[in-house]
C-alpha cells in the first residue's frame, strides 16, 4: 500500500480554509495551496489512503473519479517533487 | 522630524509570558479607550502627524483593535505594529476584511518579536509553541507581500546565536532585522539572563560586522553604547511621543511600565485623559529640558560613569527603575546603581508631573 507524510520541518498556516501557505525550514522556501490543494493535502495529513483522498475530492467538489483521479495524481506528483509530501510503500 | 509619528501602548494584555519581558504586570489589565485615542488622533492632526506605531502588552489583544486601526484610517495616517504573533490568524482576517481595503492600504508593515535561531532557545524565553506561530505569521505575511521586520532582545540565552538569528532572518526573506539589548528586571536575573557590560559591548560588536556582511538591513535599537555623554535618541527630539495604555504620555517607550519599577510614575509626563495633548506637549519639553539639565551637570561635574554610556539604562536609573538592583550587590550593573542613586535621579518638579 502507499501511503504519504508531511516531513517535520514543513509549516503549514491554514487560512481559513480555502487556502494554506507552506514554508519549507530545510530551504525556507514558501508555497502557496489552493482550495483542492489543500483538501488533498489535509488528507495526506490525517493519513488518508490515495483512494479516500479522492473520494473526499468527489464529494467535496462533486466530480467525477476520472476527474478527482487526475488533479489528486497530478498535485501529489506536485508536492512530492517538492519534497514537501514523501511516498511509502508498505 | 518631531511628531512625525505616534507610538501607543495599546493595551497591557498580554497572552504570553516572557522572561525576559520589561513590562509591569502586577497592573490591572486595562486598554486605552477608542473615545481617548480618537481624541488623541484628532489633536495631532495639527502636527501633521504622519505614522502610528503600536506597541503594548500585545496591542492586537486590545479589544477594539479593528476600531482603532479604522480610525487611524479614517485619519489618513500609516501605521505599524509589534506582535508576538500567538494570534495572528484572527487579526490576519480582520486586516484582510474586504469590507475594510483601508486596513490593509495604511499597513507599513508588522514587526515580529524572534528570541532564538531555533525553536528550543526562542520557546524557552516566549513559552512553548510560540516559534512556530511566529514562522506562521511570517509565511502569511511573506506571501502576501506585507513588510516584515523582526526585534530580537539580546539575552544570555541566545547569546551564542546572536548571528544565526541574522541568518533565519535572511533566509526567510525578512525586510529588516533590530538587536536589542535587554534591560534588566528582577524575573531576568533570576533567570540569569542578564548580560555584562562587556557582553553588551560584544553584542553590539558582532552586530556590527553582521551589518557589513549581511544584505539584510540590520540595526541596534536604542540603549547600545553611545561614545557621545550628550547624545539625544529619538525620543529626546521627540520624533516620536509615546501614549501608555491609561492614556498617559510617558517619558518615553522604552521605559514605561517598566516591571519592579520603584517609582512608577516619575516618567510619566501629563495624563490625557485630563489635558489636551499640547498641553502634554509642553510637559513633555518640560521634561526633555530637566532631563537634559541634569545631564549637563552630571558631564560638568565629571560624574557620568562607563555604564551610562548605554543611554537607556540611563535613563532607568534616572528614573528610578531599577533601584531593586541593590539585591544583586555582587553584578556590575547592581554596583553602577548602587554608586550613582543620589546623584543620577530625576529630582526636579516638572509642571504637570506628580513630585517624585
Ligand atoms: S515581551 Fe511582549 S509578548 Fe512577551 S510577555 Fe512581554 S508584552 Fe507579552
Ligand atoms: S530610554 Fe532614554 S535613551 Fe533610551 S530611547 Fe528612551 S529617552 Fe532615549
Amino acid at each position: 500500500m502507499i501511503t504519504y507524510s508531511i516531513p517535520e520541518d514543513i509549516i503549514v498556516t491554514d487560512l481559513d480554509n480555502n487556502e494554506a501557505i507552506l514554508l519549507d525550514m530545510r530551504n525556507k522556501r514558501y508555497y502557496s495551496l489552493n482550495e483542492t490543494g489543500l483538501v488533498i493535502f489535509k488528507g495526506i495529513e490525517a493519513n488518508l489512503s490515495q483512494d479516500k483522498i479522492i473520494e473526499t475530492i468527489m464529494t467535496v467538489y462533486e466530480v467525477d473519479k476520472e476527474k478527482a483521479d487526475s488533479s489528486v495524481n497530478g498535485i501529489i506528483q506536485k508536492l512530492l517533487s517538492l519534497n514537501i509530501v514523501e511516498k511509502h510503500e508498505t | 522630524m518631531s511628531f512625525y509619528e505616534m507610538s501607543f501602548e495599546l493595551t497591557n494584555k498580554c497572552n504570553l509570558n516572557c522572561l525576559h519581558c520589561l513590562r509591569d504586570k502586577s497592573d490591572m489589565r486595562s486598554s486605552i479607550s477608542t473615545g481617548l485615542f480618537d481624541s488623541i488622533l484628532k489633536q495631532a492632526k495639527a502636527y501633521s502627524l504622519q505614522h502610528v506605531a503600536f506597541t503594548g502588552g500585545e496591542p492586537t489583544l486590545h479589544p477594539q483593535f479593528d476600531r482603532i486601526v479604522d480610525t487611524v484610517v479614517a485619519y489618513d495616517y500609516t501605521y505599524h505594529f509589534v506582535t508576538n504573533a500567538w494570534n495572528f490568524l484572527s487579526v490576519w482576517k480582520m486586516l484582510n476584511d474586504p469590507a475594510h481595503p483601508g486596513r490593509m492600504h495604511k499597513l507599513s508593515g508588522i514587526s515580529i518579536s524572534l528570541d532564538g535561531a531555533n525553536e528550543t532557545t526562542h520557546d524557552f524565553i516566549r513559552g512553548k509553541g510560540s516559534f512556530k506561530k511566529i514562522l506562521q505569521a511570517i509565511s502569511i505575511l511573506r506571501v502576501k507581500g506585507v513588510d516584515i521586520s523582526v526585534q530580537i532582545t539580546v539575552n544570555k540565552k541566545n547569546f551564542g546565536e546572536i548571528e544565526q538569528m541574522a541568518m533565519l532572518a535572511s533566509e526567510l526573506g525578512l525586510k529588516r532585522l533590530f538587536y536589542a539589548h535587554l534591560e534588566p528586571t528582577t524575573l531576568a536575573f533570576a533567570q540569569d539572563l542578564v548580560l555584562s557590560p562587556q557582553q553588551y559591548r560584544e553584542a553590539e560588536a558582532r552586530v556590527e560586522k553582521l551589518k557589513k556582511a549581511m544584505k539584510i538591513e540590520i540595526n541596534f535599537s536604542l540603549g547600545h553604547h553611545e561614545q557621545l555623554p550628550f547624545f539625544q535618541c529619538r525620543a529626546l527630539t521627540m520624533y516620536s511621543p509615546n501614549i501608555d495604555y491609561k492614556g498617559r504620555l510617558s517619558f518615553c517607550c522604552q521605559i514605561s511600565g517598566y516591571r519592579d519599577a520603584d517609582d512608577e510614575g516619575l516618567d510619566v509626563v501629563a495624563d490625557l485623559n485630563t489635558v489636551s495633548l499640547f498641553d502634554a506637549h509642553k510637559a513633555w519639553a518640560d521634561a526633555i529640558h530637566t532631563f537634559n539639565l541634569d545631564k549637563i551637570e552630571l558631564i560638568k561635574n565629571n560624574q557620568l560613569t562607563e555604564l551610562d554610556a548605554f543611554s537607556c539604562y540611563y535613563c532607568s536609573k534616572y528614573f528610578g527603575k531599577i533601584d531593586w538592583m541593590e539585591k544583586f550587590p555582587d553584578n556590575p550593573w547592581a554596583q553602577d546603581v548602587l554608586k550613582t542613586r543620589h546623584t543620577h535621579r530625576m529630582k526636579r518638579h516638572v509642571p504637570g508631573r506628580k513630585k517624585p
